[in-house]
This record gives structure tokens, C-alpha cells and sequence, in this order.
């Protein structure tokens, strides 16, 4: 695979349905600020947003994690997303279970930000895939 | 070799022309030797390319030494865009972490009184200074509070009574970028920064106590006038910058330019490279909140130094006064400053990006402070946790030639997820305390991902720019404890 950046953190997801890719990138998101065995699920959010189109829907969910991570200081380990088009919008609604940042947990390396740099999420044959640079 | 032409101006300097891909407005540079230049991975020499294509960008899209790919720009990445000729600013060839910078503080004490008491300075500095993912600093602000921080900087910051007056003297800017607007910054951006001042961060950002290396004092005249004083003085030095607020403002006018691109009729080969014309209202609203998260760095790195006074006062029981703790330089590696060069001929006010590359301003350069009006400024590069830093010096050459800019750090040889590959944070732990290094890290995974051997050669990189007369070396730094995230 061509790297895309030696900086900052690359995520590749598929998933066979675009809800598994909405859950799957936010897994591998997290996996790189802290291992997601270590964090309990005590508290639960609900993430829901609407975009005119899926990526961009895509992009602003992960953000969201991130700020819920500064602003709430919290991590999540699962996350159940529901998408559905209403007229001209790509509507989210994402239950994600987690915790409070503590001294329990693994913790790794904090995220930035999500770039736009390579950022990609398509329709395959057997599904969908994502390409997510990360800045770190 | 694969890739673009390079064609050799000299044995550090090599140029891709325009004509290697379509849509370049400039030819590119890259500072370094033929070994340097093989070790260099195809993105950077992508991402440099796609910069020169970016509108109004004067000269060359350079990269120095220490580049490597990030996402935009190259990190090492410098370039100037003239608003009079369609210029931009692109948030992207800044980066997120707004204001990233380092700050060198001295003292007057030695390895021989630091040594023996360092694990207990690292474990309270580990203390004071929160690292790691999502962590919080001392301070109770309210966002009121906190846009005071936004628009005042390391000023702010001192009149709230972290820090001295003096201080402020010996940070670029004075410690306060002038046109702040916190009307400009999101709520977003406001509530993921509030309580993060006097935070590290992770992956490689870090406090370092220091010694000046033994034989490696290059430029002993120069040395003195930066305050240092001799091989074995102890000095410290802090790598963070605009937390979440800084975060936030790069995504939030990111997208913002995206959704103007066709508008500004521009096509772009890499929408984290969106940008707008410096004269548009887009475009100053992003300077004037950039410039609100660039304060917020400034804030941040002098709350830690008034922790580090905190820290030392305490286990020595002496004054920060009579132990020498008192600021180098604080310089900026990821910012976008309006700054006057001469252009074939002309004098142009261009808006010079620097993207993991730091200013290089040479000797009489009013911008800096009267003590380094002979010497140049003092440039800080922070080099990996095993393998040390430099403490150079800004040359005119600089002004000339780079926009007054050079290299900010070693450089990255392989991803994350080689160096987690190839060491093991415990192993890397005890390998360093072995060495003398002592460190406190929030992560062991994170230790992995910042090892030496991740990084270029910090004595190679330097010593380039030191050749191409770009900075001056002036002192090797080893450390001796370290804590991160």
C-alpha cells in the first residue's frame, strides 16, 4: 500500500453496509488514542447530524468524536449508527458507549484533527471502504 | 531513483522544475544531500509539488531538511504567496496544530546539581504539566477567561502572573499576535481549548530537561549572547502548541474554503491544501482566528515555563530568579506571518507559510529583540527524545533565499506504525535510563512512536542548513529527562 503520510496516521476501514463503515472508522479512531478494551462502556452519547453527502457525513461524525474527547473528555468503545436519506440529506444517528478519560485506561496518542488529505469513502463490490489520514 | 527530476543546484540544495507536473506556478526546492534526498518518500516530493501549484506562491514551494510527507504541505514545508498577484493563505499549509512551537529556557545550574535530583524534577514536572490524550489543564476558565487568552497570548498570560515581564521580550511577536478575533473562532473550537491551557498534548510533543552537549558547543561567541554559558549547563525545553482551539480553527475554515473553491475559481489538487485569496473576507476572517489559536499557543507554553519555575523553586528552595530560569527564544514552526521580502527587485509583502519550519531572521533584523540584533535569532530544533536538539542560529541567507525560514526537527524515516513495529516503548524506557535519560510518558506505545530511530539524524539535517548557510549551529542539546503524552 502507498504510503500516505509518515507524519500523522493513516486509517483504512471496509465495511459490508455504510453503517459498519461509520462504526468501524470510529473504532479504528479511537484505537489510536487508547486501547478500546480498556475503556468500560458507563456512558453513553448519541451523535446525530445531517450532510448533503455521505463522506462529508463521514468526516463530520469523526470530528465530533474528537471534540467529545477535548470538550467532555470522553472515549467511546462502541458505536451503533443508523443512516437514513431524508430528501436532499444523508441524516445520522450514532449511539456510542464509553467512558471518562482515566488513569485505568490504555491511553495512546491524542488525534488533531481529521484531514482532507487522500480522504476517500467508497462503494465497492462487496461494500464500502474509507481511507482516513489522521493528523497526530 | 523513482520520482520527480531533481536537478542539483548545489551538493544541499536541489530543484524540481515547473514543468514536472501540470499546474505548478514555481519550481520546487529541497534542501539536502543525496543520502538525505534517497531516504525521502515519494509524498513529500507529491505534496511539495501540489503546494507550488497553489495560487500566487512567489519563487519556489521549498522543503527543508527535516521534510517529510504530513497531509497539504510537507511538513518542512515554506511558502510565500503575494496577495497583490492572487496570493493565498490556506489553513492547511499551516496545520492544525496552530502555533506549534518550541522555547528554550536556561539556567544557571549544572548536570552535577541537576543529575542526582532529576528523577524527582521529571516526576513533578509530570505532575504539573498534564500530558496525553484529552488531558486538562490547572486552570478553571470561563470562556470569557478564555478569549482573553485567545486575543492576548503569552501577554495575557503574564498578566494573569504566569511568568515576568522580561519574558515577553524574547518570544517572536512579543508574545501577542496583534489581529486576534474571537468572534471569528466557533463555539466548537472555543469548547474543545477551554480547558487546555498548560497542557503538553501527545505524540511528539514533550518537556525536556536538557544539558549543552560536551564538543558540541560550534559557535562559542554566539552562544554566550544566546545565554549559554558553557558545555554542562542544564536547560529545558518545551515542544507544544494551540491545543484543541487550534485544532478546530484549522478544520472549521478547511471546510469553509472547500466550499468556496469554485467560487475563487481554483482547482486544487488536494483539498487539505483549500485556501482563499489573502484579500478576501474568507481569508482575513481565517488570519484573524488562526492568529486567536496562535495566542492560545503562546499562552500555553508560558504557563508551562511558570510551572518549570514552580517545579525548580520547589525542590531547590531558591527563587526562579537566582536559579537563571529565564526564556531563550519561544519560536513559532507552524504559522502563516505577513513579512516584507525582496523579490526580483521589488520589495513585496508576502504571506510566508511555514509548515514544520520555523523563522530564520539573520543579525540586524528589526523584528527581533535587541540582544540578538548582532547574532541572528536563536532557531530551536527539537530532535528526538534519544538523539537530542540543536540550538541554532538565523542567517541573512535565510531572509534571501527561504524566506527567512529554516528546519524545525529531525524528520520523520518511517511511519507510526513502522516505529511501533521495530521498538517497544518498555524497551525503549529502560534503553534510555540506561543512557542517562529519565522519562515520564502517559503512553509506552507513544514512547515506540517517537524512538531515534523513527527520526533522521538531527546532527545531518542541521548541519545541511548549515552548509546552504540557511542557520548557523550554534549548541547540541542532550537530554536528560523527558515527559510526554
Amino acid at each position: 500500500m502507498k504510503e500516505l503520510t509518515r507524519a500523522d496516521e493513516e486509517i483504512h476501514v471496509k465495511g459490508k453496509t455504510i453503517e459498519e463503515i461509520f462504526e468501524n472508522a470510529a473504532k479504528a479512531l479511537t484505537e489510536i488514542m487508547a486501547n478500546t478494551k480498556t475503556i468500560r462502556s458507563r456512558k453513553t452519547e448519541n451523535i446525530t447530524m445531517r450532510e448533503k453527502d455521505e463522506e462529508e457525513l463521514l468526516f463530520h461524525y469523526l470530528e465530533d468524536i474528537l471534540l467529545l474527547k477535548d470538550s467532555e473528555q470522553i472515549l467511546f468503545k462502541k458505536f451503533s449508527c443508523t443512516i437514513k436519506k431524508e430528501r436532499a440529506y444523508f441524516r445520522l444517528h450514532c449511539t456510542a458507549k464509553g467512558d471518562t478519560i482515566n488513569k485505568k485506561q490504555e491511553l495512546r496518542t491524542d488525534v488533531k484533527g481529521i484531514t482532507r488529505h487522500e480522504f476517500s469513502l467508497a462503494k465497492t463490490r462487496k461494500g464500502w471502504e474509507a481511507t482516513i489520514v489522521v493528523d497526530v | 531513483m523513482t520520482g520527480p527530476p531533481l536537478n542539483k543546484i548545489s551538493d544541499v540544495l536541489w530543484e524540481i522544475p515547473e514543468s514536472y507536473k501540470k499546474g505548478m506556478n514555481v519550481p520546487a526546492r529541497v534542501y539536502a544531500d543525496e543520502e538525505l534526498l534517497k531516504g525521502m518518500e515519494g509524498a513529500v516530493f507529491d505534496q511539495l509539488t501540489n503546494t507550488a501549484c497553489l495560487p500566487g506562491i512567489q519563487k519556489y514551494a521549498l522543503c527543508m531538511a527535516d521534510g517529510h510527507s504530513g497531509y497539504g504541505f510537507p511538513v518542512g514545508g515554506v511558502a510565500a504567496f503575494d496577495p497583490e498577484e492572487g496570493g493565498v493563505i490556506s489553513p492547511g499549509g499551516v496545520g492544525f496544530d496552530i502555533n506549534c512551537g518550541m522555547r528554550l529556557i536556561k539556567t544557571n545550574m549544572t548536570t552535577e546539581q541537576v543529575m542526582p535530583r532529576i528523577k524527582n524534577i521529571v516526576d513533578e514536572l509530570f505532575k504539573k504539566v498534564p500530558t496525553g490524550v484529552g488531558c486538562k489543564g490547572f486552570l478553571k476558565l470561563s470562556e470569557k477567561q478564555f478569549k482573553g487568552a485567545l486575543t492576548g497570548g503569552a501577554r495575557w498570560a503574564v498578566e494573569q502572573g504566569y511568568g515576568w515581564e522580561k519574558d515577553l521580550e524574547f518570544i517572536e511577536d512579543k508574545g501577542i499576535l496583534q489581529n486576534a478575533d474571537t468572534t471569528k473562532v466557533s463555539q466548537t473550537a472555543i469548547k474543545r481549548g477551554v480547558n487546555q491551557l498548560g497542557t503538553l498534548g501527545s505524540g511528539n510533543h514533550y518537556l525536556e530537561v536538557q544539558i549543552v552537549t560536551a564538543g558540541k558547543i560550534y559557535d562559542s561567541k554566539i552562544a554566550k549572547k544566546f545565554g549559554i554559558t558553557g558545555e554542562d549547563q542544564v536547560v529545558l525545553m518545551i515542544h507544544c502548541g494551540s491545543r484543541g482551539v487550534g485544532h478546530q480553527i484549522c478544520s472549521d475554515y478547511t471546510k469553509l474554503f472547500n466550499t468556496k473553491q469554485k467560487e475563487y475559481n481554483f482547482e486544487i489538487p488536494d483539498k487539505q491544501l483549500a485556501c482563499a485569496p489573502y484579500n478576501s473576507k474568507d481569508a482575513q476572517d481565517y488570519v484573524k482566528a488562526m492568529n486567536c489559536g496562535a495566542n492560545m499557543a503562546l499562552a500555553n507554553r508560558q504557563i508551562i515555563m511558570h510551572r518549570i519555575r514552580e517545579v525548580f523553586e520547589k525542590e531547590y528552595r531558591e527563587d526562579a530568579e537566582s536559579l537563571g530560569i529565564e526564556l531563550i527564544y519561544d519560536v513559532s514552526h507552524n504559522i502563516a506571518k505577513e513579512e516584507n521580502y525582496k523579490i526580483d527587485g521589488k520589495n513585496k509583502n508576502l504571506i510566508v507559510h511555514r509548515k514544520g519550519a520555523t523563522r530564520s531572521f539573520g543579525p540586524e533584523n528589526q523584528e527581533l529583540p535587541k540582544k540578538y540584533q548582532e547574532t541572528g535569532q536563536p532557531v530551536i530544533v527539537g530532535g528526538s527524545m534519544e538523539t537530542g536538539s540543536y540550538l541554532l542560529a538565523g542567517t541573512r541567507k535565510a531572509e534571501e533565499e527561504t524566506f527567512g525560514s529554516t528546519l524545525h526537527g529531525s524528520g520523520r524515516t518511517m511511519s507510526r506504525t513502522q516505529a511501533r513495529k521495530e521498538a517497544k516503548g518498555e524497551k525503549l524506557y529502560s534503553d534510555m535510563l540506561a543512557k542517562g535519560i529519565y522519562i515520564k510518558a502517559r503512553s509506552m506505545q507513544g514512547l515506540a512512536e517517537e524512538a531515534g530511530k523513527a527520526y533522521k539524524s538531527i546532527d545531518k539535517v542541521t548541519e545541511i542548513m548549515d552548509t546552504a548557510g540557511i542557520s548557523k549551529r550554534v549548541c547540541a542539546l542532550r537530554p536528560i529527562g523527558n515527559i510526554k503524552g
